[in-house]
């Protein structure tokens, strides 16, 4: 059964015609299913699992990135196929997954070609594509149990990647590699450098920068907690116990997915 | 010439130790790995490990092929090729199949080539010919 999982934007006028488009397609593929709606007194995390727990196998979110990153969170790890329509700016993910446009999304889930991906564990929490530390002040970093990572110049900021920081950046033309069942540990200084203009140019140096590949990373600091936010959505604070599941998520992709 | 993007192999390195970080434990792995920072403990990888003029390691190291234009305080072990640069400095001792040395680099400890390919694993139909 399909369970499609409206955000609350997608609802606004300038959608509405869009909005009509995309549901008299859905209606002609015929994967029409059971509509819920996020409005401000509704807690997302509830819906979901309510329409999982009613029989639904496949889940579309339909709204931006983060609406879509915050559902991996609630259903990763669980039998369902998560589909995305992507409404409102240009969607990062839907360029990773090949979803070319928001019309198209319809026929992608249609085909129903399903990527099974992995996934980030921090905790009790799920992530798709990174978590961000700001600082490494203090932070111990223990990986794979063997051994631990530390900045030797301050400022550090720290990302564990899962399929890549493309929440950040652009996404690149190069493929995600998602069969190796790795964290990517990218740490790199935070350093300005003033030109002789007196500009700021934030640069670091071209050996300052390192990615280490590691399965799992414990974050503990000294004295304080420091934040960890995934996705750009959640922030939890250490001690985190990060960590890869392989194959944890099953997505709904095109064609043109930026994959392998 | 230790571009970041760029193993020895000129495959892309999968790990890359910066100059703002600090290793220190068993580090293992199955890819090239760039050491411009410092590393404390063991290094090993079945690929190569290249060591920038910036790295201090106290560490022993197994790799295929090592370069070192840095400092290492630990035994190197290569089952292929070591190349130490001009201004590489080894202390301790290096086992090779083949030692390339620059004037100017510094090695104290013992040093030690092979011919015998017992190092290097042996292809499998070889084996079963030598068995018959």
């Amino acid at each position: 059964m399909f369970f499609y999982f409206y955000d609350s934007f997608v609802l606004n006028n300038k959608n509405e015609a869009t909005l009509t488009r995309v549901e008299s397609r859905i209606i002609e593929l015929g994967i029409n299913g059971r509509v819920e709606k996020l409005a401000p007194l509704r807690n997302m995390k509830e819906l979901l699992q309510d329409g999982i727990k009613r029989g639904a196998h496949t889940v579309v979110v339909v709204g931006d990135d983060a609406t879509f990153l915050r559902t991996v969170n609630i259903v990763a790890g669980q039998d369902i196929v998560l589909g995305y329509i992507p409404f409102g700016k240009e969607s990062a993910l839907a360029k990773v997954f090949g979803i070319p446009d928001t019309f198209e999304a319809c026929n992608i889930l249609s085909r129903r070609i399903i990527k099974e991906l992995n996934v980030g564990k921090a905790n009790k929490n799920y992530f798709l594509t990174s978590a961000k530390l700001e600082h490494t002040d203090g932070l111990q970093i223990t990986c794979d149990e063997q051994f631990t990572v530390s900045g030797r110049i301050q400022p550090t900021s720290c990302h564990i990647h899962n399929l890549g920081n493309i929440l950040s950046s652009p996404v690149k033309e190069a493929l995600i590699d998602t069969t190796n069942n790795k964290l990517v540990l990218d740490m790199q200084p935070n350093t300005k450098k003033r030109s002789l203009l007196g500009r700021k140019n934030s640069s670091s140096s071209a050996t300052g920068g390192s990615t280490l590949l590691v399965r799992k990373a414990e974050l503990r600091h000294e004295h304080e907690p420091i934040a960890v936010t995934l996705d750009n959505a959640t922030t939890i604070k250490t001690p985190v116990t990060i960590s890869v599941r392989p194959k944890q998520l099953k997505v709904i992709v095109g064609k043109e997915r930026m994959m392998t | 010439m230790f571009n970041q993007k760029e193993g020895v192999s000129g495959n892309q390195p999968q790990t890359v130790i910066g100059e703002s970080v600090k290793v220190e434990g068993t580090f293992s792995g199955a890819g090239d790995v760039v050491v411009y920072g410092e590393v404390i403990g063991t290094l090993h990888t079945s690929n190569d490990v290249v060591v920038a003029g910036s790295a201090r390691i106290e560490a022993d190291i197994e790799a295929s092929n090592v370069t070192v234009a840095g400092e290492i305080h630990g035994n190197v072990i290569c089952h292929e090729q070591l190349q130490l640069q001009s201004t590489a400095k080894i202390f301790g001792d290096v086992t090779a199949q083949v030692i390339s040395v620059e004037p100017g680099a510094v090695l104290k400890g013992q040093c030690s080539t092979s011919t015998d390919d017992s190092a290097k694993p042996v292809a499998e139909d070889a084996s079963k010919e030598t068995e018959e």
